[in-house]
């Protein structure tokens, strides 16, 4: 597990995180959602031990991974922007990665290589920007750790190879105890991949739940109910947010999908329809009832 | 999970990243090595050739001597070699820490930070070890096939490797030091040159500001100069080029042991290992605490911001205005002090924006670091003026004679008795350690005049014959200090004429009676037309003529002294050569002297009677003054005197006399101070000769008199 404990961080004046707290689970894939400047970076940094939090901690499985480099044998960090040497090869960047990695699986990633079409003995800087970040990722795999944090990971890469990355990981997960956090500014690309998000803003941790939960308890509904019977609807329902348009009601409601179902059917709707949620609307309505205009924030 | 990284490859990819400076090293050191021996072989061959030399053996030795000198890494070229190998290695190995990219993917590996610093010094050692041993052992070879190879060169060899190794590392750790506290390449250069040079250059500032602005002062001395020579041998790159210049001394023929032992090699080495010592400790914690996202400030740690500018703007400021207060005195525009003052205001100025510049590549920061620079402003004006003002009463300086143990005197005219090399030792240290008198009443006369000349601002009169003389207090406190007079020569003739009688003076103004008969070696005997080398001569006939010498100098009266010497002589110390007695006085009265020499061939003919002159050049300047010969030019001198007949050369010859008793000041008023001859003829066996000569005061020829219209 990956503790952050109310760490901080403050490059001059600039305060890129301030008293963020979570945990990272084993077995999940954890998506790090925020804007450009957020701390999403800063955080999995931190997480890598590159950073050092000037207050808090972040524990790798009850081990501070700044001061501790043995535990960082656990974590393999993707920047996102990753560097490679200069004229160095993919064989090249294996053999450096399993200096440091024990269990560098090399046989794996002249098998990955090929599998992903990339050629082992090419001049990285000869890579387009996707290719670069496609071998990233199978560095990061082969590197066989426990956490694999990408920043930005899945930026650059088309649909194919984010659909094989993705399949990667669910692979090594249900293989080996793998867990893989993501960090994006874009929701839309974790949705399908996430199990738990949590979303930055300003240097602070707004949420940090399970996709699941949020997506069971925060509903969609669309109906048609006669005037009188609207007071009596909106009183037993936690409604988060409503929209009207003649007598077309959108409820954007919290709750168990079968509760808030019986509350409508008990005011005989003309009409009633539940309309699945997109994990962007999900957010955008959690947090703007923390008081956020998520808009902003994320779109 | 807990298998160790294997440190060597680690090691072994950097070296391999890093290839391309090893290659860059091998052919600097192949420069260096085999193919300057090379080329040194042919040089002294061709050499000899041309000298006609035919013995064999002394060509191989001079061609192993020159081998030895190479292999011990004597030359310049290898010393910047060593020095620029070292930067570049934590130039380019280090670079990881200037960029955040890299250091993304360095510092998220599960090794400590000190590590791979460590293993990057690691390869640098090697990169730099690996082309030096391989060139070193070729050159070897090349000395093996061209048949002049000796035991002890390998020993030399891994010897140098060793010293070199050692200033590599030395600066190697400097420039790390600099890499790991700037998180920009361009500071990280910058930084290194600073920490290099800070030192010996604040040394030189803190040794230039009294020469400029204290007229008594005769550079460091004592313990001063202990500091000084410290601090300059704390910076690897003064050290290596102390050592080198040591080392390069002795040229080809240097023996590398016996030269380096003579000239205390140790001194800079030990300094260098001591400071690269401290900057390597420096430098591993610097890795340790280093925070990543330090790439890309120019430096890490800001609070070294302020540090840096508090340590170099008084420096600067301060070179800055002696820079134009020289140049102002060059100009002869405007007041010295003026000049001064402009120049350390307009130099920190301009160094505080470039500081700032550098910083933060941001005009919106130029002004930064107010405290600092007010700070840095106050030191230096507060520096500035206690020179210029002179408020530690420097200038001033005069003991009670209750406070003063023992005081001596050096005569400027007795500077070039001695080697003074900045190697061995000068006159006035000699005296120090020698001449100190504790009965020093003529001495302490001599020091009141100078302060009162001083303080009466006499530097402008120029009436009168003035010289300058180093006073050298030794205080009860254990203190020494030491003063530059301009004194009357009046005033230095009585103070010498009492100080003769006694026989300690006597003894410690000729270095020469301090060393033992068989420690002396004799360079030259001359007149005014033969110089004879005496280099040659037999360890017995030479203690023998030293000893008689010896006897008859120290027996000489005050009034003997006063006569002009018929021949003088060069005497060194052994086994190192060092000059301890240039053109010592020969005089008449020196008899067993004169009558050895006498045994070697050598007659003194002081009046050139056997020589045929053809040509006497008579000088005479009218405005010539002791004190103002520096200033006089050319055109100052109203006309010259040639007499090229028989007739104008017996009237100007007339009372000539070999005046070449340089050493005390008892003949000095005894001469026209401002007529000279030049005296040029053809000897025996028909070389030409010449010499200068002197007309007694009073006792000019009729001829030059009306010339000159006297």
């Amino acid at each position: 597990m990956i503790e952050l404990k109310g760490i901080g961080k403050k490059f001059e004046d600039v305060t890129a995180l301030a008293d963020v707290s979570g945990q990272i689970h084993e077995g999940n894939v954890f998506g790090l959602v925020g804007t450009n400047g957020a701390g999403k970076s800063t955080c999995l940094r931190m997480m890598a031990g590159v950073l050092a939090p000037d207050t808090g901690e972040v524990l790798v499985d009850g081990k501070n991974v700044y001061q501790d480099p043995e535990i960082r044998k656990e974590v393999f960090f993707i920047a996102d922007d990753p560097y490679y040497f200069p004229n160095a090869t993919p064989g090249d960047m294996m053999k450096y990665y399993a200096i440091y990695y024990n269990c560098y699986d090399e046989q794996r990633f002249h098998e990955m290589v090929k599998k992903f079409g990339l050629e082992e003995g090419r001049r990285i800087r000869t890579f387009s920007k996707g290719m670069k970040k496609q071998l990233a990722v199978i560095l990061g795999i082969c590197a066989n750790t426990k956490y694999l944090l990408c920043d930005e990971t899945f930026d650059g890469l088309d649909p194919v190879m984010r659909q094989a990355v993705k399949s990667i990981f669910a692979a090594e997960m249900i293989n080996r105890d793998f867990t893989p956090v993501i960090a994006s500014h874009n929701l839309r690309e974790l949705e399908d991949i996430c199990d738990h998000v949590g979303l930055l803003h300003r240097g602070g941790m707004l949420l940090s739940r399970e996709v699941e939960e949020l997506k069971s308890n925060l509903h969609r509904i669309q109906c048609a109910v006669d005037e009188t019977q609207k007071e009596r609807l909106l009183a037993a329902l936690q409604v988060v947010k409503m929209e009207q348009r003649g007598s077309l009601l959108t409820l954007t409601v919290r709750g168990e999908e079968q509760a808030v179902m019986e509350c409508i059917h008990q005011v005989q709707p003309v009409f009633a329809e539940l309309i699945p949620l997109t994990l962007e609307e999900i957010f955008v309505s959690e947090t703007e009832v923390a008081g956020y205009d998520v808009k902003d924030l994320l779109f | 999970m807990t298998s160790k990284i294997s440190y060597s490859k680690m090691v072994k990819h950097s070296m391999g990243q890093r290839a391309w400076y090893g290659a860059l090293l091998a052919l600097a050191f192949f420069l260096c090595f085999p193919l300057t021996a090379m080329l040194e072989f042919y040089r002294s061959a061709d050499a000899m050739a041309a000298m006609q030399v035919t013995d064999v053996q002394n060509i191989l030795e001079e061609m192993r001597s020159g081998l030895r000198a190479f292999l011990a890494g004597g030359n310049p070229l290898t010393a910047i070699t060593v020095a620029g190998g070292a930067l570049l290695a934590a130039w380019t190995g280090l670079s990881y820490l200037h960029s955040s990219r890299k250091l993304d993917m360095i510092h998220s590996l599960p090794v400590k930070k000190e590590k791979i610093f460590l293993a990057e010094t690691t390869a640098s050692v090697l990169l730099f070890v690996i082309p030096y041993a391989v060139n070193l052992a070729l050159a070897n070879l090349v000395g093996i096939f061209r048949g002049i190879y000796s035991p002890d060169l390998p020993l030399v060899s891994l010897t140098a490797l060793a010293v070199h190794l050692i200033f590599f590392l030395a600066v190697y750790f400097f420039a790390a030091v600099a890499m790991l506290l700037t998180g920009k390449l361009l500071t990280g250069i910058l930084g290194s040159v600073v920490l290099l040079v800070y030192l010996p250059g604040l040394v030189q500032l803190l040794l230039a500001l009294p020469g400029m602005f204290y007229e008594t002062y005769c550079g460091t001395s004592g313990g001063t100069a202990v500091v000084a020579a410290v601090f300059r041998y704390l910076s690897p790159a003064y050290s290596l080029a102390a050592l080198c210049r040591r080392i390069g001394m002795g040229g080809l023929d240097a023996d590398f042991w016996g030269y380096a032992m003579k000239n205390q090699w140790w001194e800079p080495l030990l300094c260098t290992v001591a400071a690269g010592a401290a900057m390597g400790v420096l430098a591993m914690w610097l890795a340790k605490i280093r925070p990543s996202e330090g790439a890309g400030r120019s430096l890490v740690f800001s609070r070294t911001e302020g540090i840096f500018k508090l340590a170099l703007l008084p420096v600067l400021g301060l070179a800055g205005g002696l820079f134009f207060r020289a140049l102002g005195d060059a100009s002869g525009a405007g007041s010295r002090d003026a000049w001064f003052w402009f120049g350390v205001v307009f130099t920190m100025a301009v160094c505080s924006i470039f500081i700032e510049m550098i910083y933060h590549f941001d005009r919106k920061h130029l002004l930064d670091h107010k405290l600092c620079t007010g700070i840095a402003v106050l030191v230096t004006v507060a520096c500035g003026a206690w020179f210029q003002m002179d408020l530690g009463g420097f200038d001033s300086f005069l003991p009670s004679k209750d406070r003063i143990a023992s005081m001596a005197v050096c005569y400027s005219s007795w500077y070039g008795l001695m080697d003074e090399n900045g190697e061995t030792e000068n006159m006035s240290d000699w005296l120090d350690e020698n001449g100190q008198l504790e009965d020093f009443a003529p001495i302490y006369q001599l020091a009141q005049q100078g302060v009162e000349i001083v303080k009466n601002g006499a530097a402008e009169d120029t009436s009168g014959e003035y010289d300058f003389a180093t006073v050298i207090y030794r205080l009860k406190n254990g203190q020494e200090k030491r003063r530059y007079y301009r004194l009357p020569v009046s005033g230095m003739q009585d103070a010498e004429e009492t100080l003769y009688q006694e026989e300690a003076y006597r003894t410690a103004i000729w270095p020469v009676l301090n060393v033992d008969a068989a420690d002396v070696g004799i360079e030259t005997v001359q007149d005014p037309g033969t110089t004879v080398y005496l280099g040659q001569m037999s360890q017995e006939e030479r203690v023998q003529l030293v000893s008689a010498y010896q006897k008859e100098l120290a027996s000489m009266t005050y009034e003997q002294m006063q006569e002009p010497p018929v021949a003088l002589i060069s005497l060194c110390s052994l086994p190192g050569w060092n000059l301890i007695g240039s053109d010592m006085p020969i005089n008449s009265n020196f008899t067993e002297t004169l009558a050895l020499l006498k045994d070697r061939g050598f007659v003194p003919d002081p009046e050139m009677e056997n020589i045929r002159i053809t040509r006497i050049t008579v000088e005479y300047y009218p405005d010539y003054s002791e004190t103002e010969a520096w200033q006089t030019d050319s055109t100052a001198m109203e006309t010259v005197l040639l007499a090229e007949t028989p007739e104008d050369i017996e009237a100007v010859r007339q009372n000539l006399v070999w005046d070449r008793n340089y050493w005390l000041m008892a003949s000095r008023d005894k001469f026209e101070e401002n007529i000279f001859a030049y005296v040029e003829g053809v000897n025996e066996q028909g070389e030409s000769v010449s010499a200068s000569f002197g007309y007694p005061a009073g006792k000019l020829p009729e001829m030059v008199k009306d010339f000159f219209g006297i």
